[in-house]
């Protein structure tokens, strides 16, 4: 006849088995989750930069990191220094605030800055990528004409309100001028590393689980031969 | 017995080592400093640590096989891996625990 405490001891092993393994297969969930964000996008059709975006408003998922086409003309153009672009190189960028047909402002990373680069005065079509306005400042001094982050909030002061979120960086300008463009490919997450490490807590948890299932017969047995 | 011995005590230098290095270099890195750089740079470490405590585990329920240990001495052991120092007083406890058999 089996006993109560041996039935008791059997339901907290299958409950503390059953919670683990869950765990282990949340962890699971995660680390297949970030190999899914890790596979390479495919770049989306170019849409025009009022269909997904409007002047103060934050930008939508939908609308981050998709190439983007704006008609405006230029107010400035600011240099944003010690800016790094995906290959790791770090330069000056040219930073041009374009005032969009018939709506608010945007700032473009017009490309790596040049001395005696005029602001043009007719109207010119940008088609770029949309990215989130930077957060961190990548240039410490604050004077007039440069930027120590590309977000638009800096901008509002100078040069007055309906500045859209986020920033462009240019792919081409009509008509070009023959400017160094700074590289906007499709951002890629590197999350490989994060996936091993979900993996390992994965061995991890149904590790503990098989152990717990196991340790009433580790007793019984050390019991048995006492 | 010695080499059941032998291979926990590894296992428990090895856990005790790589939880030292989890909470005081991975996790201040991670939610103290805002460096994404450097938090790539110490990420091997979690992951590292998570199959070292896995097979230290497995020493220790071989040892506790072996030893006829009950399951409070188990569990604690078992725990043991994932706190720094821990793991090598347990070692030491092991190895007195062993000299008693």
């Amino acid at each position: 006849m089996i006993s109560r405490q041996k039935i008791g001891v059997a339901v907290v092993a299958i409950f503390f088995a059953v919670v683990f393994f869950r765990l282990g297969f949340w962890q699971l969930d995660k680390a297949q989750l970030m190999q899914e964000i890790s596979k390479p996008q495919s770049e989306r059709a170019t849409v025009a930069l009022l269909s997904v975006a409007q002047p103060n408003q934050a930008l939508s998922n939908d609308a981050l990191n998709r190439i983007v086409q704006a008609q405006g003309t230029y107010l400035a153009n600011l240099q944003a220094p010690n800016q790094e672009d995906v290959n790791g190189k770090i330069g000056t960028w040219l930073v041009g605030i374009l005032q969009v047909e018939d709506s608010g402002k945007i700032a473009i990373v017009r490309g790596t800055y040049a001395d005696s680069l005029p602001i043009p005065r007719e109207s010119i079509q940008v088609v770029g990528r949309l990215m989130p306005s930077q957060i961190n400042n990548k240039y410490g001094e604050v004077k007039s004409g440069f930027l120590p982050r590309i977000d638009s909030a800096l901008l509002l002061s100078e040069f007055g309100s309906d500045f859209f979120d986020g920033y462009i960086i240019a792919q081409s300008e009509r008509p070009e001028v023959g400017i160094e463009r700074v590289p906007s490919p499709i951002p890629v997450i590197k999350v490989s590393g994060f996936y091993w490490q979900h993996i390992s807590y994965v061995v991890v948890w149904w590790l503990m689980g098989l152990l717990a299932l196991a340790l009433p017969f580790i007793r019984s047995k050390s019991e048995s031969q006492r | 017995m010695p080499s059941v011995l032998t291979r926990y005590r590894i296992m428990s230098f090895a856990a005790g080592i790589m939880s030292l290095l989890l909470w005081f270099v991975e996790l201040p890195v991670k939610y103290l400093l805002n460096m994404p750089s450097i938090e790539e740079k110490v990420l091997w470490i979690p992951i590292v640590h998570g199959y070292v405590y896995a097979l230290y585990v497995l020493a220790t329920v071989n040892l506790a096989v072996r030893a006829r240990w009950q399951i409070k001495r188990i569990i604690l052991f078992a725990l043991a891996g994932t706190l720094p120092i821990a793991s090598f007083i347990t070692e030491r406890k092991a190895r007195k625990l062993a000299q008693k058999l």
